[in-house]
């Protein structure tokens, strides 16, 4: 029996559920062992009866699995979140120090705009929003 | 397999997981039944057992899950070890031996020790 997963490293795009992917598994699982009994000479309705005894608590294995998935799928999440963050701010300081000048135009742009910002602001709080009553 | 009560540890399934993978990817049902049929048969009480031991793994790492096709054309997720579940596999099978050979030398000593005399 050789059976190689005939889409190696394909990306799921939208991951299924967990609870759904864990159904599939184990229901691949039950039918596999059906069949096999069947292939034995067993009638289908014993072979289920059958593969279900042999597989043991469906229900505790199906509900202690999707806790589990659950669990490793936030762990990736996380990690990729930070995994991102790290990489936009490593990328992010290295242009900034490839164009120095134009890292310098840019702060004190920003400096002068916020400056220029307050200034006006105090005049204008102090001429307008003071004078009232 | 593997049931509460069967007196076998978890860190076995853990190992015999990680020997059957070392021949190549297979899914769930494919462990099972090489784990059942390379034990002769000794440990085939509930399979369900399995899984959650598979989860398990996938989270330390020790092993990666992905979805494939069957030889029978049907939709089924295949584990393949990673290389720190390579580096277990090797870890854990000599300690193994190492635990098996003593328990078996303490086990099989025919010679009464001095107090027992």
């Amino acid at each position: 029996m050789r059976d190689e997963p005939s889409h190696p490293r394909r990306v799921r795009v939208f991951p299924s559920k967990p609870q759904a992917e864990v159904d599939d598994e184990l229901a691949f699982h039950l039918e596999q062992r059906v069949r096999d009994y069947v292939a034995r000479g067993m009638d289908p309705a014993a072979a289920r009866a059958a593969a279900l005894e042999r597989f043991g608590d469906l229900h505790g294995v199906r509900s202690e699995c999707t806790e589990l998935l659950e669990a490793d799928r936030r762990a990736t999440r996380r990690r990729d979140w930070l995994d991102d963050l790290r990489q936009d701010l490593r990328f992010g300081v290295r242009s900034a120090l490839r164009a120095p000048l134009f890292s310098l135009l840019a702060v004190v742009t920003l400096a002068l705009g916020i400056g220029a910002n307050a200034a006006i602001f105090g005049v204008v709080k102090s001429v307008l929003l003071d004078a009232l009553p | 397999m593997f049931a509460k009560d069967s007196g076998l540890l978890q860190g076995t399934l853990e190992l015999l997981v990680l020997k059957t993978l070392s021949w190549g990817p297979m899914h769930g049902y494919g462990i099972a039944s090489w784990i059942e049929s390379a034990t002769g048969d000794v440990l085939r009480v509930e399979e369900g057992s399995l899984y959650p031991a598979l989860y398990r793994m996938t989270r330390k790492g020790w092993i990666e899950a992905e979805w494939g096709t069957s030889e029978n054309n049907r939709k089924a997720k295949f584990y393949r070890l990673t290389s720190e579940g390579r580096r277990q596999y090797r870890a854990q099978t000599s300690g193994w031996q190492r635990l098996a050979s003593a328990v078996n030398q303490a086990i099989g000593t025919t010679r009464a020790p001095s107090w027992a005399r």
